[in-house]
């Protein structure tokens, strides 16, 4: 909602283009059939659009609207996306405009119980976060998109019916331009928390409602505070209810704070009552100065997922797969998870280099980490909206407590989105052998991989390729049996690329490489594309590795 | 009267588990109803009183709870 006075899209501070909808060869009699028809051009469905045209795939991505998403919504960028942005050839807007923050704090009735300081191990390259209007996230990758010449952008375009076959989808498309008949190998359905194509396919998302309501306002304002995550419990300026406060970039601000039960959401969205609230915030903050209204909505937590996020040729991804509560940040960043992990198994699928059974793993892996989300958001939601008297009662214990005493105070953690570990995923090998978890140091098999800056200033994961990337700790550099396994790996993915740290091309002399990885001299990892650890080994076992990569590929052993 | 013994106490619990309790006892207040929480909360002090074995402890935890809810209490800064 904007203020009274203001249009639906007239924004302080940014300028909503408006976008036709194409003439596409459809209507003109000329049936391709497509690869790849993604539905929905938020953030999540222009990732996996990017991710395709990583490896050659070409798509075409449709969207009923002529814009952007309304609001500023989802303003938190993860390190882990980050990355995934930095491998679609897309992050440099984000780096230049977002604010990125490692801390936080928390307060309960005026007096700072909490500390928030995310970990910033000295080899990432990223910050753990970065705080963006959700509007600039979708056009920077907007950008991208309209510069890639495999994507095939249809803005005011709705699909209106959807039929699966073994072989294909056929897709009714609506546009102003007129309607036509589309057909394509697979459909990725990202079109949101109430998903069409879900209704189309007759399925449901299950799970739980939490039943505690919060305002989300963004105002412009001068007001000088480091970009920190700012929690307040009981504050004097949202009696009853908690308020977080969160800096974007061009002087917005974004207030969210919660409602009591008895208040009617009605009510406090009226723009007098929102601004009359938001004034007692900020005058409890300490901010006196005028500031803008721009945007507000309402809000409340839900933990909802689908049973299965592929349902044959048509993949579900982001919201139309899972809604998460905000608390955690974890929808925009989940989602482009699901966007990046779909997309390099569909490309290499696409391309003949994989197995259509890899697809089969897209599913376990990102439900397990939606279901992750739940329990660690569960937790947080809990505190952040207790849903009884009990739940209520507990929380302002712990937080009393946590004024002067400082084992209460974890309990105030947001516990902000760590990477999921694929750990049973049919693709990661646990081979008996893995030194990572035989010897509980560095990351396990499944894993995202950690970073770790080289000598020359660049970062070990800028060295990996589109494919598979094979790191192996060696001060004396391959001999010829490792040189002959190399090969044997290649017969199986051509596009290996393969690290050998310790070497002259990759010096380690401090091994702060090797320590990052938790791997000893001799140790392999061999890493996906999405850069997490499909297996690791303590030695170089030509017969393992190559066994270990028709895994990861989704062929037979 | 110090609140906080800068002694290594053998005794606490770690995080994880303290989250267990906090849980166990939202859902038993919640089991309890408003009209009987105060009552589950003094049973549960004075179970947790006798199987503690150690008064000085238990006097010295009352404190913890009671510093800053009413006037007058330990430090006097409520």
């Amino acid at each position: 909602m904007r203020p009274a006075g203001k249009g639906a899209l007239e924004s302080l501070y940014f300028d909503y283009p408006q976008f036709a909808a194409p003439r596409v060869p459809e209507l003109d009699g000329t049936a391709t059939r497509h690869p790849v028809l993604i539905v929905g051009a938020g953030p999540i469905g222009m990732t996996a659009a990017l991710v395709l045209a990583r490896y050659g795939v070409r798509s075409v991505l449709i969207d009923r609207k002529d814009t952007f998403n309304d609001g500023s919504r989802a303003i938190c960028i993860a390190r882990p996306s980050m990355h995934i942005l930095e491998r679609i050839g897309a992050v440099a807007p984000f780096v230049e405009k977002a604010l990125g923050w490692r801390y936080g704090r928390s307060y309960y009735r005026g007096e700072q119980i909490f500390r928030l300081e995310m970990p910033q191990p000295p080899g990432e390259k990223y910050l753990p976060m970065y705080n963006l209007q959700q509007q600039y996230i979708e056009k920077f990758l907007h950008d991208a998109v309209a510069a890639n010449r495999l994507i095939d952008m249809r803005w005011q375009s709705e699909l209106s019916v959807i039929e699966r076959r073994d072989d294909g989808v056929t897709a009714r498309i609506s546009s102003p331009a007129g309607d036509y008949r589309l057909d394509a190998d697979y459909v990725l359905a990202a079109d949101g928390a109430r998903s069409p194509v879900r209704t189309m396919l007759g399925l449901r998302l299950k799970g739980d409602n939490y039943e505690g309501r919060y305002v989300i306002a963004d105002i412009r304002m001068d007001h000088d505070f480091p970009t920190e995550r700012r929690a307040f419990f009981e504050p004097a300026g949202n009696p009853g209810g908690t308020v977080l406060i969160h800096k974007q970039p061009d002087n917005i601000w974004r207030v969210d704070y919660q409602l009591r039960e008895d208040e009617s959401e009605t009510d406090a969205l009226k723009e007098e009552n929102l601004r009359a609230r938001v004034g007692a915030i900020l005058a409890d903050i300490g901010h006196t100065k005028p500031w803008e209204l721009e945007w507000w909505s309402v809000y409340s937590a839900n933990t909802l997922c689908l049973d299965d996020y592929r349902h044959g040729r048509v993949i579900f991804i982001g919201d139309a797969a899972h809604i998460v509560p905000i608390f955690g940040v974890r929808g925009l960043n989940n989602g482009l998870a699901d966007a990046e992990n779909i997309g390099w198994k569909l490309a290499l699928v696409l391309n003949g280099e994989a197995d259509e059974r890899l697809l089969d793993s897209y599913s376990p892996e990102r439900r397990g980490a939606t279901l992750d989300v739940f329990a660690n958001a569960t937790r947080s939601t809990r505190f952040m909206t207790p849903p009884s008297r009990g739940w209520r009662l507990m929380r302002d214990a712990a937080l009393s407590l946590a004024v002067k005493h400082e084992f209460t105070r974890e309990f105030a953690n947001p516990r902000q989105m760590t990477p999921y570990t694929y750990a049973d995923s049919p693709l990661t090998v646990r081979d008996p052998d893995d030194d990572g978890a035989a010897a509980s140091r560095g990351p396990l098999a499944g894993a995202a991989c950690p970073n770790a800056r080289l000598a020359d200033g660049r970062h070990l994961l800028d060295l990996a390729g589109p494919g598979f990337t094979l790191l192996v700790v060696c001060d004396r550099g391959p001999d010829a049996a490792a040189s002959r396994c190399f090969e044997r790996l290649r017969q199986v993915d051509p596009a290996l690329v393969v690290c050998v740290i310790g070497s002259t091309a990759l010096p380690d002399a401090d091994r702060s490489i090797a320590g990052a990885l938790g791997a000893e001299q001799g140790s392999v990892l061999l890493l996906r594309p999405d850069l997490h650890i499909a297996g690791r080994w303590r030695r170089l076992r030509a017969d393992r590795l190559q066994a270990a990569l028709r895994q990861a590929l989704g062929h037979s052993a | 009267m110090k609140l906080d013994d800068p002694r290594p106490q053998p005794s606490t619990l770690p995080f994880d588990e303290l989250e267990r309790a906090y849980e166990a006892l939202a859902l038993a207040l919640d089991a309890a109803g408003p009209g009987r929480e105060s009552l589950l909360l003094t049973r549960l002090a004075l179970v947790l009183a006798h199987r503690g074995g150690d008064l000085a402890a238990f006097e010295q935890a009352l404190a913890v709870a009671l510093d800053g809810l009413v006037e007058g209490s330990v430090d006097g800064s409520a």
